[in-house]
């Protein structure tokens, strides 16, 4: 009973936010009277994070800083303005984040179509070529669109993505999300508000379910989807590399 | 791809999660203990290096912030308004100008840069200049004078002109002109007033703040609006 009331879902303040400030409504608090020392802590709590959904959004490596850095000035001030307490303060920024890096990659595509129209319909388009002397070399060091590290995967695997999707539970989806963050079991459990024992089980029944998915989604694929598959998994295990922080315990859980 | 092993099935897994993460535009599967799980867990994953580097940048983040804010605050607190000026009908000292000035609904019209010199008093200076008070400024003891200087930008930029009420008790950010031991004025925010000191911050972040005693009180007055020529 008591291992359960330790795994059940529990109140929005469930994490030591900092040492000074215990939880986010106490942050918070802090951050509306224009606490420097809490506009700190939010600053190091919630830059990495941000940092990192950008990379995942294919936001490139110059850019990212100033993305994240400029919203988290623009929410700090807003917080301090209208003395707005999100309920949940991550995902708020996470949203937050994820709305501005589709604007930024919408506001790209277009800049990137207005170049390339200049070259074609150069009578009417409003950018003028000066010079076009550009190697593919030098396009990848530039970083542009498309080059990025984070790019999404291809077609077979975004359908076995998308077929896992409509056969999984709202619960599954849930898990999955934290199986390939590198979650510890422990805090799966505890996020879904399950016991241990039952996150065991639950990711067993998930694994085979993905196998069975997994093998008749195979079956369904061309011959070349079927190497495009085979590849993936060949640089699915080379390049998923772990948080380092998640990998001790990787070694006593099941992931 | 006959069959697939459990390292095979781990790897999918977490590809999976990965792609659902990404499609997760509405964070439908991400709740806020796994997303803070996660802020944890990149944060101490960070090495060293970035950890200090990540410390500088979110003492300037700090800084700026509460500066911007500040900024904002006095923004909305002293709207720009149009600056309307009329030769003075009374030529006498800042002391006895004042009375004149407010009777025809006008503040004295002085340079603060001129009245910075050592050893001068502020009320001694001539005036020849008036500044029609706006209609909803309510009658009082009122002085209007030119910035010098940009320490106080971007809320008051150089040869801006602001109204002050003179003889109003401070408060924490306030826009005050106080006098320095050295006679000269400085419009400044009042910062914070704790114990027996009072800090006077500039907006612009290269000037430091600078700390008199509140007793007995070096503030002139308040800046209660600010204008500017058309």
């Amino acid at each position: 009973m008591a291992q359960h009331e330790k795994t059940t879902r529990e109140d929005d303040d469930f994490n030591p936010v900092s040492t000074r400030f215990p939880t986010s409504a106490r942050l918070l608090a802090a951050i509306h009277t224009g606490d420097e020392a809490a506009i700190r802590d939010f600053y190091l709590i919630y830059a990495p994070l941000l940092c990192d959904q950008a990379r995942r959004m294919s936001i490139g490596p110059a850019e990212r800083g100033e993305l994240v850095t400029t919203l988290l000035d623009d929410v700090v001030l807003y917080l301090m303005e209208h003395r707005a307490t999100p309920r949940h303060l991550t995902r708020y920024l996470v949203a937050s984040l994820r709305n501005r890096a589709r604007n930024w990659h919408r506001d790209t595509h277009r800049r990137i179509a207005r170049r390339e129209s200049a070259y074609t319909e150069s009578r009417w388009s409003g950018e003028q070529v000066v010079a076009e002397c550009h190697s593919e070399y030098g396009m990848q060091l530039s970083g542009g669109i498309g080059f990025s590290d984070a790019a999404p995967i291809r077609s077979p695997i975004a359908g076995l993505a998308a077929k896992c999707a409509s056969q999984l539970s709202r619960e599954e989806m849930a898990m999955m999300i934290c199986v390939g963050r590198h979650v510890p079991l422990r805090e799966i459990a505890a996020q879904i508000g399950i016991t241990y024992a039952a996150a065991r089980v639950r990711l067993h029944r998930l694994r085979e379910r993905l196998r069975k998915l997994a093998m008749e989604y195979a079956h369904t694929l061309k011959a070349a989807d079927r190497v495009e598959l085979e590849r993936f998994f060949r640089r699915a295990e080379v390049d998923l590399s772990r948080p380092k922080a998640t990998r001790k315990e990787e070694s006593n859980g099941e992931l | 791809m006959a069959s697939f092993d459990d390292r095979a099935i781990d790897n999918l897994m977490s590809a999976v999660g990965r792609e659902v993460e990404l499609s997760d535009s509405e964070l439908a599967y991400q709740d806020e203990r796994f997303l803070f799980w996660l802020a944890n867990d990149l944060r101490a994953g960070l090495d060293r290096e970035q950890r200090s580097t990540d410390e500088r940048e979110a003492i300037e983040f700090a800084r700026r912030a509460v500066t911007r804010l500040q900024i904002r605050l006095a923004e909305k607190r002293l709207p720009r308004r149009q600056l309307r000026e009329r030769a003075a009908t009374v030529n006498a000292t800042l002391a006895h100008s004042i009375p004149a000035a407010n009777r025809e609904r006008c503040a004295t019209i002085l340079d603060l840069a001129v009245a910075a010199g050592s050893g001068r008093e502020l009320w001694d200076e001539p005036c020849d200049r008036w500044l029609e008070l706006p209609d909803d400024v309510p009658s009082g003891r009122y002085v209007a004078l030119r910035v010098a200087g940009d320490s106080m930008a971007p809320v008051l930029d150089p040869r801006e002109v602001i109204l002050v009420q003179l003889d109003a008790p401070p408060r924490v950010d306030d826009l005050v002109i106080a006098r320095l031991p050295d006679q000269s004025h400085v419009v400044k925010r009042v910062a914070s007033m704790k114990g027996s000191k009072m800090e006077l911050a500039s907006f612009n972040p290269e000037y430091e703040s600078i700390y008199l005693a509140r007793d007995p009180s070096p503030v002139v007055g308040t800046v209660i609006a600010r204008f500017t020529r058309g």
